[in-house]
């Protein structure tokens, strides 16, 4: 099998030394091939250098046969001494396909009809394998309920029609940004979405059917929701040809997942309700939580817990380790290259589920510049954009534009269902007193001499205009939040009849009653000798800064002085070092409340990890609600607890929500299969007709 | 003697240099953020943080630092990015073409054009051409490199299709030999023209003053009263005097082309040294980041030296002692 992506790889400089003349050679070698291309269109149909002087022309060629001669950027050495051998591939049109390549075989004479036969009930077995739902299965009383089963993605005959094209995919980042591709020990969006079509999770999720088998094909709930039996997929192949077995489970979890620096929303939430993992067998993994433990199931993911090979990684689980710069994972596509322009990945020959993935491989390409991502799409050298502006989906740009499809879902690889926040820091500003992993986590802080007064807290959040931040900031995409909890957890929301609505009028009585009536000069207003100062931190990049320019001027119009800190280590200074008033959080709510939002209100949540309970809010009431919502096993009384959690959160206003926010995929119309709610494996069934 | 005025330079490099490491480490280092969190990411224990801060030497007080640091510069060791855990001679070697490709195509084109377009200007001084050529100077110099580069994209790129829209290579066809160096081409064509473009009206502007003043002196009115043609005394006589400031601007340019190549080649997404700032500058990778600013620091020195070179050789009178 000749391997088209394989064998042009252009990952690592140019070895030097390399004789002028070797150089040259394959240059010599196809100005002879020249007259038979056909397929290139740039510089066989068209002139390559229209509209530009003759004489820059010449410059430009000058400089790129120095840069050919120095070797800076050209083919690697494998291409650059095969030359002659790589002109069959580019005079006929990928001729040559990883992967698929169909070869004819003439048959024994006499062979037996009946093995051809055996073959394709193989096949048939094989399919009908792949294809079952998830077997979910309990043993005694439940004390919740378990998520609905879908159906696995199959190959279609379109899908096997189109194997041959690469599906192209734009990412955001720069190549020195993905620093590693191990997506088990970080939560980090950027890798996450470079590295995640490369592996699978235990199970998978897709919206419209619900949860089904990734690498595990069953489940037995048991012990009242306390033990988790899973049996693994049988046959399944790390990309290097090892087996796949309970053992790569274990230790994914243990040693990365749950490990150092680990993966944050899973460390979160599993590592403190797990009791151990155990491996009676190769294909089978029971876990085994201290309480009952609810939402397992939905946290399962290649976003929330990727399965890494053990025979790869163990003792390598840190980001600057070798094997996370070459990853070897199980999913449909695997690993080629990583450049300074993209990253490249072949089909997975061996994948698990029968004649998927279609394409026949992915590049992910390093854009940095959203507007150029956009054209590029439009122009269709980029298949597949994950992340589409707001500004460019009206009718003027792709929302009008036939050959572009656009797709809504409310999950990105930082996590589903995410609520753009407002955090009040309840406690003096830098006092880490009472904080898990700090200084002094038994003490107990300092109020803040603002922010702990309910009432000023109360008039920020009257003079915010949240539907001017969706239309602004999210072009009004996505929806004004009404309730601490997403929408799109529709058993636990509760919309809050309570929560502060745009009123200024109100916004400035209620700061009149807190005492904050006199004014100075720029119209802010003091108490005594204090003026109304807060701060606001931020990421330096992405919405984050706009949210604070636009929160800034509306609180202005009631006397507020916000001043926003946009920070690149946003991080460190806020969930660390706690050294700010008001912050701006995205947080997750995941598909269960206890994968993403009780990390923003219990009190051991206080810790020095990021994007846990910034207000520093603690609640005794609080807490036991909580705890009563976990130990319910009734969904409907649970829904009953966290509406308490709700109405308590917005009766206490520790935090603000704004904005739930909402992700919008692009790609091009003649592709299809795409799966817009799942970030990791999203083209695995998709395909292009072309 | 030349020699022993290209040594002294050489020498006088050697105090620019120091000064620009020492300022250069504490700027980065004054600048908040922990570089631990960008190396074991958000949500490591302090064990491993600490483990992280031996192993870079980040627990050592700055002086020790910078020292260790200078030292191991001396040896040519840039050190290891924080970040990637690869060398940061290797990460720049790997970059760097594709940035010397884009700066030395733009410097080329922005130096022939201009040169070229300021001598045609200057023959008819306020002429039509001459108005055509400093009014669009004009207009190009103002504009900013980000929005022309944009402009590029979307009306020349998208609309014309006769450019790619980005990169350096096709993503799709992964061509080699020639057929890679054409498609190279191809994608080189607008990055480098906007580039050069508010280069191009330095240039154009600088020559045609120079021409103009020029053209007044008494050795042009002799070389016309010798017979010549107006081209040859415009060509062989004003334009090496014309020329002089021109040399100096593109010495100088050579630093403000590192920064417009960074916005270039975060707009066209190619693949240089601009994004590795961008990324290094964002994830606090102090290593990386010493390591370019020494690199375009180095690059300016030598430029301006190169420039007094240049000038001696177009300017017999100049002489170096």
């Amino acid at each position: 099998m000749v391997n088209l992506l394989g064998s042009r790889s252009r990952d690592g400089p140019f070895p030097g030394g390399v004789m002028l003349v070797e150089r040259l050679k394959p240059l010599l070698a196809r100005l002879a091939i020249l007259k038979s291309v056909t397929k290139y269109p740039g510089w066989v149909r068209r002139k390559p250098l229209v509209g530009v002087p003759a004489s820059v022309a010449g410059v430009l060629a000058l400089v790129l046969l120095v840069l050919a001669v120095t070797g800076g950027n050209g083919a690697d050495k494998k291409t650059a001494s095969s030359g002659g051998a790589s002109s069959s591939v580019l005079g006929s049109e990928g001729a040559v396909v990883p992967g698929e390549t169909t070869t004819t075989t003439v048959a024994p004479p006499g062979a037996p009809a009946a093995a051809a036969a055996q073959k394709a009930a193989d096949k048939r077995a094989r399919v009908a394998a792949a294809s079952r739902p998830l077997g979910v299965q309990t043993r005694g009383p439940i004390p919740f309920a378990l998520p609905k089963a879908g159906a696995p993605p199959v190959s279609t005959p379109d899908c096997q029609k189109y194997n041959k094209n690469v599906v192209v995919v734009a990412l955001t980042n720069t190549s020195a940004q993905i620093a590693h591709l191990n997506p088990a020990i970080t939560s980090q969006g950027p890798i996450h979405t470079a590295a995640e079509p490369m592996f699978n999770g235990l199970l998978a999720y897709d919206p419209g059917s619900g949860v089904y088998g990734d690498l595990a094909t069953d489940v037995v709930v048991a012990d009242f929701g306390r033990t988790y039996e899973f049996t693994l997929r049988p046959g399944v192949k790390w990309h290097d040809g090892k087996d796949f077995t309970s053992a790569d489970v274990k230790f994914s979890f243990e040693q990365a997942l749950l490990g150092d620096p680990g993966h944050s929303r899973t460390k979160a939430s599993v590592a403190a309700a797990l009791d151990r993992i155990d491996t009676p067998g190769p294909l089978a993994v029971v876990f085994r939580f201290k309480d009952s433990y609810s939402p397992l199931l939905q946290q399962l993911n290649v976003t929330e817990a990727p399965i890494i090979p053990k025979h790869v990684f163990e003792g390598n689980v840190k980001p600057d380790s070798p094997p996370a710069q070459r990853p070897i994972g199980t999913g449909p596509f695997k690993f080629v290259s990583k450049s300074s322009t993209d990253i490249r990945m072949d089909r997975n020959p061996t994948y698990f589920r029968p004649d998927l993935p279609c394409f026949a491989g992915m590049v992910e390409s390093f854009v940095p510049d959203q507007g150029t991502q956009v054209a590029l799409l439009e122009k269709g050298d980029v298949d597949w954009l994950g992340d589409v502006p707001g500004q460019d989906q009206g009718p003027g740009r792709l929302g009008g534009n036939r050959s572009i499809t656009l797709a809504r879902a409310p999950r990105g690889p930082g996590g589903a269902n995410c609520i753009t926040t407002l955090g009040f820091n309840l406690t003096a500003k830098g006092d880490r007193a009472g904080q898990i992993g700090g200084p002094n986590p038994a003490g107990t802080p300092a109020p803040h001499p603002v922010l702990s007064d309910l009432n000023v807290r109360k008039a920020i959040a009257y003079a915010i205009n949240r539907q001017q931040l969706l239309d602004q900031i999210q072009f009004g995409i996505g929806r004004v939040a009404p309730a601490p909890i997403s929408s799109q957890i529709p058993y636990a929301h509760a919309p809050q009849p309570g929560m502060p609505g745009f009123d200024p009028g109100l916004a400035n009585s209620l700061l009149d009653g807190a005492g904050w009536t006199g004014r100075d000069g720029d119209g802010t207003r003091k108490r005594g000798a204090q003026r109304l100062q807060v701060d606001f931190t931020s990421f330096a990049t992405g919405l984050q800064p706009t949210y604070g320019e636009a929160i800034r001027a509306q609180l202005k119009a009631v006397g507020i002085d916000l001043v926003t800190r946009p920070l690149p280590a946003y991080e460190q200074t806020t969930f660390v070092n706690r050294d700010f008033d008001t912050t701006i959080v995205s947080y997750c709510n995941g598909d269960d409340p206890v994968v993403g939002v009780r990390r923003q209100y219990f009190s051991d949540q206080v810790r020095t990890t990021g994007f846990t309970n910034a207000a520093g809010y603690k609640s005794p009431q609080m807490d036991t609600f909580w705890n009563n919502a976990q130990r319910e096993p009734d969904q409907g009384r649970r829904a009953g607890f966290y509406r308490d959690i709700q109405s308590l959160a917005v009766r206490d206003l520790p935090y603000f929500w704004l904005v739930e926010t909402v992700g919008t995929r692009g790609f091009r119309s003649d592709c299809s299969g795409f799966n817009v709610a799942n970030t990791g494996l999203f083209a695995e069934a998709a395909f292009c007709r072309r | 003697m030349t020699a022993r005025y290209i040594f002294r330079r050489l020498l006088h490099v050697v105090p620019a240099v120091a000064a620009i490491l020492v300022v250069t480490f504490l700027v980065i280092h004054l600048a908040p953020g922990d570089p631990v969190i960008a190396i074991a990411g958000e949500d490591g224990d302090q064990a491993y943080y600490d483990l992280m801060r031996s192993k870079y030497g980040l627990d050592r007080s700055l002086p020790a630092q910078f020292f260790t640091y200078v030292g191991n510069v001396a040896q040519g060791d840039l050190g290891v990015s924080y970040v990637q855990g690869r060398s940061v001679a290797g990460l720049i070697a790997e970059r760097l073409p594709a940035t010397l490709l884009l700066m030395v195509s733009a410097l080329t084109l922005s130096t022939l054009a201009g040169i070229g377009l300021g001598a045609l200007a200057a023959r008819r001084p306020f002429g039509s051409f001459d108005l055509a050529v400093t009014s669009t100077a004009l207009v190009s110099y103002a504009v900013p490199t980000f929005w022309l580069a944009q402009l590029a994209i979307l009306v020349v790129a998208y609309r014309t299709g006769f450019f790619p829209l980005a990169g350096m290579t096709d993503v799709r066809e992964q061509y080699t030999g020639l057929a890679h160096l054409l498609d190279v081409a191809r994608h080189l064509v607008l990055p480098a023209l906007v580039l050069a473009a508010s280069e191009v009206a330095l240039m154009a502007r600088s020559t045609r003053t120079g021409l103009i003043q020029e053209s007044g002196k008494d050795y042009v009115t002799v070389a016309r009263a010798k017979g010549l043609s107006s081209r040859r005394v415009l060509v062989r006589h004003a334009l090496p005097n014309a020329l002089l400031p021109v040399v100096t601007i593109i010495g100088t340019r050579v630093g403000f082309l590192f920064s417009g190549a960074v916005i270039v080649e975060t707009v066209f997404a190619w693949p240089g040294m601009g994004s590795l700032i961008v990324g290094a500058a964002e994830d606090i990778d102090h290593p990386v980041l010493l390591g370019l600013v020494l690199l375009v620091a180095l690059t300016v020195v030598f430029a301006n030296l190169l420039t007094d070179l240049v000038y001696a050789w177009i300017d017999p009178r100049i002489r170096y002692q």
